[in-house]
């Protein structure tokens, strides 16, 4: 059966565009598809039945021991850690309603890229455009980083090279300008790629900012730029009537990359002195936004959320989840990832309850496994786009008698 | 299940009961007749010396979509500052001026209030508003969807296209959003800040669409009108907070050419240039103006000294004020060539002349304006006050003494400037059960809420009739939420859930082919993804629709 209009939870870009072909046996992107969404929406995990039955310590067993069971060791434990939170727009509500009554700590499994972006709003805030504006407004592109396909395939295609704008801009001379460690150095009538390292980036926005406030400086080049050729940048940012500015938090690995997502907001907020100019933080996957979006509006706080006192108490550094797990200050952890059966919980001593996409293989079985219905693909749901703002509703393309990852979540609430 | 409530004193203003002392009997989720004797009561109150309105409705207040939890985001330390632990009934969360969404719904309970409105829904992510709204228990809320800076009605607009065809626009937008209401956000100006406009008057043309704010504000009112949806346009005007603005807001109810018209935090809309500081009240301008106007209707806005966070579709006048950010830290969005977010925390201070006129202006305000029916009570939360400051609000409206004392306080030019000490109204109960129940129901179009006839859902909040009124409004002695105890002793005692309020104009269906193919050229989501439909207001989003009847066309 041929179904339009599908939306893929697969990145942040959330396209609701795509055409899906499904079968009793097989689901098939048939049109808008990319690499990312192909693999999610095909990937079956039809290896035998087993992948579909509920384990606790590798024995098969029916989903009301497994609940029963998820919810003892809840019920028993000191300080147990909500990690992965892979899921849906229900499971973010149904993980929060559980850790509040369970004293848990809840940390996604993104949460070091997350901060990235969040840190540097709690402390300057930013000035960002959705997707659908950035189709429809951009004149210059400025991206730092340069592999942003690789985190959302389709963002030129639908985003930047868009058929048509709607103020009659004509897309093929928009400008695009990346700086980032896999450009080389490339220059064509609408395309400047420069390469620089990833931990020098924020350096580079700082020196923008210096150069459009007119402040003097000595140095001629900056992590390998000549400052001339900044210079000629700014000019370009000042002049565009609505430049977009954007990068991938994954992309910035490395210390405190939060300082080089604030410069970059630093110099979206100076450039709007004269010209107009958004921020666009790009990436994102496994319900990161969505779980941080939830998780906002009932506690407060987008992740690292401590409830075990209470109430919401948010250290991004304390609740970190592999500093729990490493430190085995975290006594039980519960794992969700419904979206990617890659997603596996990290192997080590704390004992596990797994809510994984079926088919997900373990290093070490976990005490409780519970296969779970992807969102997308086996219910309907919501996630959230990179962008923050847009909602995309997803629709259930085959069936599944799995049962959803916030089902699970309620069941084990009851039993506590 | 069948509950008398005893002997208390009645303010019904919808039914013209003022102060009377009634038996009122609840049926499940609705208020009945006397059962007669005999009749087998199940719980009886005894409210003997106590006051009951029916629960309050708050107009305008900021709860859900994404503006808030935008500035959640930006602002951790008012959860820092304020958690709140969880109980063997209630989840945990945290308080201060964005309360996260459960805290919210208890807290407004727990001041007697039963049904909330978020007045600004980003079509674009009405879902999220739902969603949010549906997490905040106890209450029933409703949003009005933001037009009037949207690519498709100004290119309508532009193209000179026909009334009608605005109408089914602006029908398909509340189908599609859930919505019960349509606001429009500075007319015309958060679209031309994207084309990097500071300012738009009334009159002025923006800069794309060669289209001005007065056009949109009249067809969009006109559309309400005639397509019979009950609440008239609500209107955020231009200038917002601009020095000399009160004349932009009489010409913005000239626009409406007679027809209903709401304006919406009018506080921030009433400033004078008079003075050495070039700030001055209009307070008496604006209130003449509503007075002789009777299709006019405002919410005030009301500022309290403290710390706050300012969240608005605003863009253009929200980053405008950035430099005034405290702390020193903001956020501005643009959304879909749809609307657009600006959050900018603010600390308002008794001792600043500008504060301190913009909190005497508020009021003068309410005192100024006869009619109750057409002023309602609203900080605009979060950005004039949180929510929670509106027990202390009412006593500045109901005691005169009170307020005189606190005039003594605030920067002496601004109180020396107000005429606030020459107004001696003090607001009745009566008037207060106007402004807070009968009044928002009629304008919304809500039949059976706001009020306690044979008939009403059974939102009932019983207080205590304390001399001060601050400590009476903010500790009910028993809220009702359809028929169910939900509050004792300003407690919660058991949460429920509550229902989205929609409105459902008819419209010629005809225009979805022109939407879809709209859709299909600039947006970024598909048509058939934009809508929300009834079943996934259940199911996905989790608050069921009560639709509320539209009027005959052309008569709203």
């Amino acid at each position: 059966m041929l179904r339009h209009n599908i939306a893929c939870p697969f990145c942040g870009l959330c396209c609701d565009d795509l055409t899906i072909e499904s079968t009793p046996q097989q689901v098939t992107v048939v049109a808008n598809g990319c690499p990312l969404s192909e693999r999610g929406f095909s990937e079956t995990a039809n290896s035998g039945d087993s992948d579909h039955q509920p384990r606790i310590q590798g024995h098969v067993c029916s989903l009301n021991e497994a609940v029963a069971h998820a919810a003892d060791l809840l019920r028993n434990a000191q300080l147990p850690l909500f990690g992965g939170l892979g899921t849906d727009v229900a499971g973010a509500r149904a993980a929060l309603r559980l850790a509040d009554r369970a004293g848990a700590v809840l940390d996604h499994m993104n949460s070091a890229m997350m901060l990235r972006n969040l840190l540097a709003v709690q402390d300057s805030g930013w000035m960002t455009a959705t997707l659908g504006e950035v189709r429809n407004r951009v004149d210059l592109l400025l991206i730092f980083g340069s592999d942003i396909e690789k985190h959302a395939p389709r963002f030129h295609e639908r985003f930047f090279h868009n058929a048509e704008s709607m103020f009659g801009q004509d897309t093929a001379v928009r400008e695009l300008i990346m700086i980032g460690a896999q450009a080389s150095a490339h220059t064509d009538a609408h395309t400047t790629t420069i390469p620089c390292p990833a931990d020098r980036l924020g350096e580079i926005a700082m020196t923008l900012r210096a150069l459009l406030q007119g402040r003097p400086l000595q140095a001629e080049d900056v992590a390998g730029i000549r400052v001339a050729q900044l210079r000629d940048i700014v000019t370009r940012l000042t002049d565009a009537h609505y430049g977009v500015i954007a990068w991938v938090a994954a992309e910035l690995d490395f210390p405190h990359a939060e300082l080089a997502v604030q410069a970059f907001s630093g110099l979206v907020k100076d450039l709007n002195t004269t010209t107009r100019c958004s921020g666009l933080p790009l990436g994102g996957n496994n319900g990161d936004t969505t779980f941080a979006q939830v998780a906002t509006w009932q506690a407060g706080f987008p992740t690292g959320i401590s409830l075990a006192n209470g109430c919401p108490h948010f250290d991004p550094v304390q609740y970190n989840w592999k500093r729990l797990l490493d430190s085995d200050e975290a006594d039980l952890l519960l794992w969700i990832s419904a979206f990617d059966a890659h997603h596996t919980p990290p192997s080590g001593n704390t004992p596990g309850i797994v809510l994984g996409r079926a088919g997900m293989l373990c290093e070490m079985e976990p005490e409780v496994y519970i296969p779970v219905a992807t969102p997308g693909l086996h219910h309907a749901g919501h996630v959230y786009r990179c962008d923050n703002v847009v909602t995309i509703p997803l629709r259930s393309v085959c069936v599944s008698e799995l049962p959803g990852v916030s089902t699970v979540l309620h069941a084990i609430t009851k039993c506590l | 299940m069948l509950i008398k409530l005893t002997a208390g004193t009645v303010y019904d203003p919808a039914n013209d009961i003022d102060g009377q002392v009634r038996d009122l009997y609840i049926s499940d989720d609705h208020i009945t007749g006397d059962p007669g004797m005999g009749a087998n009561i199940d719980q009886e109150y005894d409210l003997r010396g106590m006051v009951v309105m029916a629960g309050a409705i708050d107009m305008h207040t900021h709860i859900g979509g994404g503006k808030i939890n935008v500035a959640r985001t930006l602002m951790p330390e008012f959860c820092r500052q304020a958690p709140v632990e969880r109980s063997a009934l209630t989840r945990s969360g945290c308080s201060k001026a964005t309360p996260s969404t459960l805290l919210t719904g208890y807290r407004y309970a727990e001041m007697g209030y039963t049904t909330a409105f978020e007045p600004a829904v980003l079509p674009f992510n009405a879902r999220q508003a739902h969603m949010e709204m549906a997490d905040t228990p106890i209450l029933d809320t409703g949003g009005y969807a933001m037009l009037g800076n949207d690519d498709f009605l100004l290119r309508l607009l532009a193209e000179g296209a026909d009334q009608a065809l605005i109408n089914d626009y602006v029908a398909w937008t509340l189908h599609a959003t859930q919505c019960i209401g349509i606001k429009v956000v500075n007319p015309g100006g958060i679209n031309a800040f994207k084309f990097n406009a500071r300012k738009l008057d009334i009159d002025e043309r923006n800069p794309y669409y060669n289209i001005t704010p007065r056009r949109i504000v009249q067809c969009l009112t006109r559309a309400l009108h005639e397509l019979g949806v009950p609440h008239p346009l609500h209107v955020h005007a231009s200038n917002l907070g601009v020095p000399g603005n009160f004349r932009t807001t009489l010409e913005t109810m000239k626009a409406a050419d007679g027809l209903p018209l709401h304006l919406t935090h009018i506080q921030f809309h009433s400033y004078g240039t008079g003075g050495k500081h070039k700030f001055s009240s209009a307070a008496a301008e604006i209130a003449e103006a509503i007075n002789s106007n009777a299709n006019i209707s405002t919410d005030v806005g009301q500022i309290m000294f403290g710390q706050t966070v300012t969240v608005s579709g605003d863009t253009m006048h929200q980053y405008a004020n950035h430099g005034y950010a405290q702390p020193n830290k903001w956020v501005c969005m643009d959304t879909e060539c749809d609307a657009g977010c600006g959050v900018v925390p603010f600390r308002y201070r008794d001792k600043n002349f500008v504060n301190a006129m913009q909190w005497a202006i508020g009021l003068e305000i309410f005192l100024m304006v006869d009619d109750p029916w057409r002023v309602f009570l609203t900080t605009d939360h979060p950005n004039g006050a949180p929510f929670t400051s509106y027990p202390h609000l009412i006593r500045l409206l109901m005691e005169r003494s009170f307020r005189e004392d606190l005039l003594q306080q605030i920067h002496p030019e601004a109180a020396a400037h107000s005429r606030l000490s020459g107004l001696t109204r003090e607001y009745s109960l009566y008037e207060m059960a106007i402004m807070t129940r009968a009044g928002p129901a009629r304008i919304l179009g809500l039949k059976d809420r706001g009020h306690l006839a044979v008939g009403a859902f059974a939102d009932i909040t019983v207080y205590e009739d304390h001399a001060n009124r601050e400590r009476m409004f903010e500790r009910p002695a028993y809220v009702f939420k359809n028929g169910k105890l939900v509050v004792r002793n300003g407690e919660v005692c058991a949460v429920t859930r509550g229902a989205t309020h929609a409105v459902r104009p008819e419209y010629d269906r005809g225009i979805e082919k022109s939407l879809k193919t709209y859709f299909d050229r600039y947006c970024s989501v598909q048509m058939e993804n934009f809508a929300i439909s009834e079943d996934e207001m259940i199911e996905g989003i989790g608050s069921p629709v009560m639709t509320t009847e539209c009027l005959a066309r052309g008569t709203a």
